[in-house]
C-alpha cells in the first residue's frame, strides 16, 4: 500500500507542480488549477493504472496476482483464456512494479501532447493506440499473454511529433521518421538491456510498440484537428 | 522553413499601418532541467522562434516541433519594453527582453549559419538600440 501512496504523491505532484511555460510572452503562468484541467486526462489515466495494479497485486503492489492477471491480460484469441474485453483491459494491467513505473513515466512525459490537443483527442488515441497495440498477439504463441500501456505510450509519443496543424505531405512524413529514429535508439538500448537479464520469462512487445505508434499516427492522420 | 517563406507569413500578420524592418531566427534558453532529467531527449524541449522587428515593435513566433508557425506570435509596441541588454557571441547573440511589466524574455538571436536561415543583421540591431533603452 506504501508504494502505491508514495507512486500516486510522486505522479500526481509532479504532474501538477511541473507547469510549462505560458504559451504567450503576455500570459500569467499557469495556476494549480489551471494545470489541473490541462492534464486531467494523463492524471486520470496514471492514477486508474496505479489503482488497477493495487487490485491484481492483491494490494502488495509488487507483482500481478496471477488469477485477476489472467482475466484481464490479452491472450491469444485461440487460448481458452481469451475473452474480447481483454483488447481493452490489457492496456492497463502491468506485470510487476517495474514494468508499471516504466510506463507511468512515459504517460507522465508525454501529457505535453494532451496539453496540446485536449481531452477528448488524448483519449481517442489512448484508445485506438491500445487497441491497435493489442493486435500484436496474433504474432506471438498461442501461450503468450501481453499487458501493459506501452504501446499507448508509443502511440502518444509518436503524434506527439505527427500531430501538427497544417503540416504537409511530406513534412508528416519527415516527422513520422523523426519519430521512428528515436523509438529504434529508445528500443535497441532496451533490448540490449533485457538480453543482460537472465532467465526472464518476459519479453517486450516490439511489435506491439509499433502497432501502437502506427494506430496512433493513422488516426491521427485520417481525423484532423 | 526558409526564410521568404518565413517573411510572408510575418508579413501577413503584421498590422497594415506597421512595416516589417527585418526578421531574424532565435532559440530560446537551454533547457538545463530537461537534460538533467531526459538526458539526450531534452533536446525535444528546446524553444525556437522567429522574431519579426518591425516600425513600431517586436514580434515573436515561437515555432512547433517541426518547425512551423503556432500562431500569430506576441507583438510588443517599443513601448511597452523597458529595456534589452545585448551580449557578445560567436555563431548566436543573446538578447535579453525586459518588459514593463517586469517579464523577462531570453532569447539567442542567430548571427551566422546557412543562407537559407534568417540571421540578425546589424542594421536590424541598430533598429533595435534605436528605439529600446540599451543596458549593459
Amino acid at each position: 500500500m506504501i508504494y502505491y501512496i508514495t507512486l500516486s504523491v510522486l505522479y500526481i505532484g509532479m504532474l501538477l507542480f511541473i507547469k510549462p511555460s505560458p504559451k504567450s510572452f503576455r500570459d500569467k503562468p499557469l495556476t494549480i488549477t489551471e494545470n489541473f484541467f490541462a492534464i486531467k486526462g494523463s492524471l486520470a489515466l496514471g492514477f486508474l493504472i496505479l489503482t488497477v495494479h493495487l487490485f491484481i497485486s492483491n494490494f502488495n503492489f509488487l507483482e500481478a496476482e496471477s488469477t485477476l492477471y489472467n482475466i484481464l491480460a490479452l491472450h491469444h484469441p485461440k487460448n481458452t483464456d481469451f475473452l474480447i474485453s481483454q483488447f481493452f483491459t490489457n492496456t492497463f494491467v502491468h506485470l510487476n512494479i517495474i514494468h508499471l513505473v516504466s510506463n507511468l513515466s512515459l504517460i507522465g512525459l508525454l501529457s505535453v501532447y494532451e496539453r496540446r490537443v485536449g481531452l477528448k483527442r488524448f483519449i481517442m488515441v489512448v484508445l485506438v493506440s491500445g487497441f491497435f497495440s493489442g493486435l500484436s498477439i496474433l504474432f506471438y504463441n498461442i501461450d503468450n499473454t501481453t499487458s501493459g500501456i506501452s504501446g499507448v505510450a508509443f502511440g502518444l509519443g509518436a503524434v506527439f511529433f505527427t500531430d501538427e496543424k497544417n503540416l504537409t505531405y511530406k513534412e508528416w512524413i519527415y516527422a513520422i521518421l523523426s519519430f521512428l529514429f528515436l523509438a529504434l535508439i529508445l528500443s535497441y538500448q532496451d533490448f540490449h538491456k533485457m538480453q543482460k537479464i537472465e532467465n526472464i520469462d518476459l519479453q517486450v512487445d516490439y511489435i506491439g510498440h509499433f502497432l501502437g505508434a502506427f494506430g496512433a499516427i493513422v488516426y491521427t492522420r485520417l481525423v484532423r484537428y | 522553413m526558409t526564410k521568404e517563406e518565413a517573411k510572408k507569413y510575418i508579413v501577413k500578420s503584421i498590422k497594415q499601418d506597421d512595416e516589417l524592418v527585418g526578421l531574424f531566427t532565435a532559440q530560446g534558453p537551454f533547457p538545463i532541467w530537461w537534460f538533467l532529467l531526459l538526458g539526450p531527449l531534452g533536446s525535444l524541449f528546446f524553444k525556437f522562434y522567429y522574431i519579426g522587428v518591425t516600425q513600431k515593435g517586436i514580434s515573436f513566433y515561437r515555432l512547433s516541433l517541426m518547425g512551423k508557425f503556432k500562431d500569430n506570435g506576441d507583438f510588443f509596441k517599443f513601448s511597452e519594453i523597458k529595456s534589452v541588454k545585448v551580449k557578445g557571441g560567436f555563431t548566436q547573440r543573446p538578447l535579453i527582453f525586459t518588459l514593463i511589466n517586469g517579464t523577462k524574455i531570453k532569447i539567442k538571436a542567430q548571427i551566422k549559419g546557412l543562407d537559407r536561415v534568417a540571421k540578425l543583421t546589424e542594421e536590424v540591431q541598430k533598429h533595435i538600440e534605436n528605439n529600446i533603452t540599451v543596458v549593459s
